[in-house]
């Protein structure tokens, strides 16, 4: 690799940042906000702290007086990397040095709501309007040289911050003066193409330093003058939704079992929300642990284990939405001539971020001030404006970094709850949850069941596939909006369960519907969505089509899949691993032999938003795995894969991206699945949810793909999308055992094997 | 309770003796270092180094570090953790719009990193970096007893340790950059006792 060797010390001393006050922008940074309240329809309250139109130039971009650039994203960073990939966009399409642009990142108050970070979004859309809005006002900087000047704007250029105008330099800052920019973002102008500076390079990452040395980074971090600790008491159904009695479940709170402990500033309870507020922080957590609370009773969990999920979400009642029908594809699905029906299960999946949710809140004189690590600001804002009933505008989220999340976990969470205990103090309340309410509470990656009706006809082509595919999960609202009963815990289902449910193969008939289903227990996204699940089906069973065909693996997909993208990107996956034609199991060990290798290749371009929803980056992955007959342990010995970004923004940003894919799939793939008993999670430490450590680390071989003329397609999940399924081709490869149920553990894989071979003894 | 905490001795007087040092170093040294992961000592977020040897301060009492030598990430680049807590402080003005008014920033320099917190930069071994302060410490503590370490016993040593975000690649290769630049001479030892220090007494 390559290593950068200069000017690493180069955050550090940076930015010249620029105080809000003292900025000269095209309008200040407060001042434009402010004018904007009164001009933009949409922010017409008059709160404190109204939210920046997304439709305003103004709101994405502001110019100091020095020339520097502060540019302004709803979006948050993740830990991927976006605020320097952001920069890069916004110096490259305004002509200015890296080092001169500031991005400010999911505070309501200060950028426009794009929505939440998710969906691998950033890039490849929510970054659109900055950048128009960044083009803009590069075109305005001409036009203001051009009339000082004298000459047309055809002939000006701009360089590094300046414009350069018939010999003269003009800088952005000089020019900007007393200019405004409340004019609406064009959509339609066009964006630089060529000759960038950064674009397209593996730019080093403003965070890290910070990161390495200790400085203020994180939510956890911060600390607010006269701030309190608070920690929550929740229910015993650990992790369950609406169908426990969240909101009416609270019997009692006996505040005399924790009088005796010292630094207790109040007990708080609101419905069934129970929160203790210590001085200190580890008194506030003796006391959550002491403080004796009585709940109703409930174990309404249907069996949740590994075993009895598959029945369990048969069972489970579920709406049929039609995605795709063709004419006539329940007769042909009847009539193939060689049927290949499969039941596909996946667990549930804790998100497992390291470090649990936090937040700070401040409530007082009319103003909710909240700061915190959520990938959905503007929604916490939303949320908080429910939970107190006060307007949004009253109500300032300012987002910090957090611990990664990869989805939706308990973030949000707790803001509700340190608000409620801030107002109940009327001092700022931090509270962290404890790590087995982190585990316990994050809405879970739900499990899914993918029901595969078809078959081949006789030449042993596709003839028909059908898909059914439920995934009984929602938004998960914030917790104390239940608790406290603002809102009602109506179970509501999501339509999200469509995400790359229609795979890509053009087989002749295709039937694929969304089973959309209420939750089981609390569920909400988490990376790859539904569609990780659903390529798990989609590649399997085309994998044992080839099979069945006693084709390539590779060649059989080939048949049906048209997307030359793929195509191409499959060509440079066979390459990268020196893929060896011919069918699966050629190579078959003899019986005797303990461990057996093999090699499994899945494909997948990530389709997900609201269905028909559109792509992001295509992935593909070859996998070489040891299974150990005597045992049933799966290694995963290395893994080749391969991704079609489009243009790259930041290449090591991108392969980063790659590689935490490929490490987080194949633990989710290996090892992951929550346990439940009939209350709840009990999955609530990393003793019960093992993940994937450094002596289990797979050889990782990874191939971007350079496509700089294409538009950049959202990175952050596409790669684990065919990881389920390339494992269990491999696994079929080396032992010619399938598993349709994530994930393979040594016990089911042991189970399988020894299932196939009475199967095979008793076949003789 | 007195310990020297990144070479200045400190006295925490207001924790009780069984009080986890984790907090302790995070609220009333106000350190951001090590970080609250699990309680449990199961995720190696917490760790510190305590008489140079790797430990989980989230389940260590405070008064077991009575009169020893507690070192957290900010002791292993002091100066340049100060000078990057300053600034990160600065950067609220205009990260938040809540944030207090700051002074002027600090005029520019560059500072030289702890071989393995260097390594991390060159290497970008970060998503999230929630783990980092953890994946360092050990390093550091290893390094100090194996400056040669194998990547095998590097595997070892950062096997108590968890990533989420799927950052091992990178932390291997930024273990094995410090390696290189151990080899070519640069100290994996900590600051000798007396370097300045960004704790604060409580």
């Amino acid at each position: 690799m390559k290593f950068f060797t200069k000017d690493n010390h180069a955050q550090l001393t940076r930015r010249q940042l620029l105080k809000a006050g003292g900025m000269l922008m095209v309008g200040s940074v407060a001042g434009g906000h402010l004018l904007m309240a009164q001009t933009a329809p949409e922010a017409a309250a008059k709160g404190a702290f109204p939210i920046p139109s997304a439709k305003l130039v103004d709101s994405f971009i502001a110019i100091g007086a020095d020339g520097s650039v502060t540019a302004y994203n709803g979006h948050v960073d993740l830990g991927t990397g976006v605020r320097t990939a952001l920069g890069q966009l916004v110096a490259d399409e305004l002509y200015v040095d890296f080092a001169a642009v500031t991005m400010v990142l999911g505070h309501t108050a200060r950028t426009p709501d794009l929505g939440p970070t998710i969906a691998s979004n950033t890039i490849q859309v929510s970054s659109l309007p900055m950048r128009h809005a960044a083009a803009q006002v590069r075109q305005l900087l001409i036009k203001l040289a051009s009339e000082k000047s004298g000459v047309p704007a055809e002939h000006i250029t701009t360089q590094k911050g300046f414009v350069i105008a018939g010999g003269k330099r003009y800088g952005y800052g000089e020019l900007v003066q007393g200019q405004d920019l409340l004019i609406e973002v064009d959509d339609k102008i066009e964006l630089r193409k060529s000759g960038f500076e950064y674009i397209g390079k593996s730019v080093q990452r403003v965070d890290i330093p910070n990161k390495v040395l200790g400085a203020l980074t994180y939510i956890h971090d911060l600390r607010v003058p006269g701030m309190l600790h608070g920690r929550v008491i929740r229910p015993p159904y650990t992790g369950a939704d609406a169908t426990a009695p969240l909101g009416s479940s609270l019997v009692s709170v006996d505040e005399k079992s924790i009088a005796h402990l010292p630094g207790i500033v109040k007990v708080v309870v609101k419905g069934d929300f129970v929160g203790v507020v210590a001085e200190r922080e580890e008194q506030a957590i003796a006391a959550m642990r002491q403080l004796k609370v009585t709940w109703k009773e409930w174990n309404g969990l249907p069996d949740m284990s590994l075993s009895g999920l598959h029945q369990t979400l048969v069972d489970h009642a579920k709406t049929d939405r039609v995605l795709q029908e063709d004419e006539g594809a329940l007769q042909a699905i009847e009539q193939v001539k060689t049927a290949l029906t499969r039941d596909y299960v996946w667990p549930y999946h804790a998100h497992g971020s390291i470090g649990p949710s936090c937040a700070i809140a401040e409530v007082g004189n009319g103003q909710i001030q909240v700061w915190t690590g959520s990938q959905n600001p503007h929604d916490v804002c939303k949320d908080i404006a429910k939970l107190m009933d006060v307007n949004a505008d009253n109500i300032n989220v300012t987002r910090l970094e957090a611990s990664g999340c990869y989805g939706r976990n308990c973030a949000d969470d707790v803001c509700s709850d340190a608000v409620l205990m801030s107002a109940a103090v009327g001092k700022p309340v931090r509270v962290q949850l404890m790590r087995e309410q982190e585990a316990g509470w994050e809405p879970k990656g739900t499990g899914q069941l993918i029901r595969v009706r078809g078959g081949l006809d006789e030449q042993n082509n596709v003839a028909a596939y059908e898909l059914r595919t439920c995934y009984p999960s929602n938004n998960a609202s914030a917790l104390a909006l239940i608790l406290t009963g603002k809102v009602s815990a109506k179970i509501e289902a999501q339509q999200m369960g469509d995400r790359t449910a229609i795979p890509q193969y053009e087989y002749p008939k295709m039937r694929v519907i969304s089973q959309d289903a209420v939750p089981i227990v609390r569920a909400s996204w988490m990376r790859g969505v539904s569609a990780l699940p659903n390529v798990f089906a989609h590649e399997s069973w085309i994998d044992e089509c080839a099979y069945l065909a006693k084709a390539d693996p590779i060649e059989y997909r080939l048949r049906y899949l048209k997307d030359p993208r793929a195509v191409a990107l499959i060509a440079e996956a066979k390459k990268q691993c020196n893929w060896q034609e011919g069918p699966a199991r050629r190579n078959a060990a003899p019986d005797d032999q303990r461990l057996v290798k093999g090699r499994g290749f899945a494909y997948a371009r990530y389709f997900h938003s609201k269905f028909p929803g559109y792509g992001a980056a295509w992935a593909t992955w070859v996998v070489d795995v040891t299974v150990d007959r005597e045992t049933g342990e799966v290694k995963v010995d290395k893994v080749f894969v391969a991704q079609d970004t489009g243009a790259m923004v930041n290449p090591a940003g991108v392969r980063h991206q790659v590689h935490g894919n490929v490490v987080q799939s194949t633990s989710r793939v290996l090892k992951e699945f929550v346990t439940f008993d009939k209350s709840g999670v009990t999955s609530v430490e990393w003793g019960g949810y093992p993940i994937l450590r450094f002596d289990e680390l797979p050889e990782i071989d990874s191939l971007l793909v350079e496509r700089p003329n294409e538009a950049p397609m959202g990175a952050g999940e596409s790669a684990s999308v065919p990881s389920a399924a390339a494992v269990a081709n491999a696994i079929f490869d080396a032992t010619g055992v399938r598993l349709l149920e994530v994930p393979f553990t040594p016990s089911r894989v042991l189970a399988a094997l020894k299932a196939a071979k009475s199967g095979a003894a008793s076949s003789k | 309770m007195k310990f020297t905490l990144n070479g200045q001795e400190v006295d925490a007087q207001s924790a009780a003796a069984d009080t986890p040092l984790l907090y302790v170093l995070r609220n009333d040294m106000q350190l951001n270092g090590p970080k609250f992961g699990c309680g449990l000592g199961e995720c190696g977020a917490c760790a510190v180094l305590i008489d140079g040897k790797v430990a989980r301060s989230c389940s260590v009492p405070l008064k077991a570090v009575d009169g020893k030598k507690v070192t957290t990430l900010e002791g292993l680049s002091p100066d340049a953790s100060k000078a990057a807590s300053a600034q990160a402080l600065q950067d609220r003005a205009v990260l938040d719009v809540s944030a207090a008014e700051t002074k002027a920033p600090a005029t520019a320099r560059t500072y030289t990193l702890h071989v393995v917190q260097q390594a991390f930069v060159d290497a970008q071994a970060a998503q999230c970096g929630y783990c980092t302060n953890g994946m360092i410490m050990a390093l550091v503590a290893l390094f100090n007893q194996q400056p040669k370490a194998s990547d095998e016993e590097i595997r070892h040593a950062l096997s108590g340790h968890l990533c989420r975000c799927g950052t091992h690649v990178e932390i291997m290769q930024a273990a094995a950059r410090a390696r290189e630049l151990i080899a070519k001479g640069h100290s994996p030892a900590l600051p000798a006792a007396g370097a300045s220090t960004t704790a604060k007494a409580a």
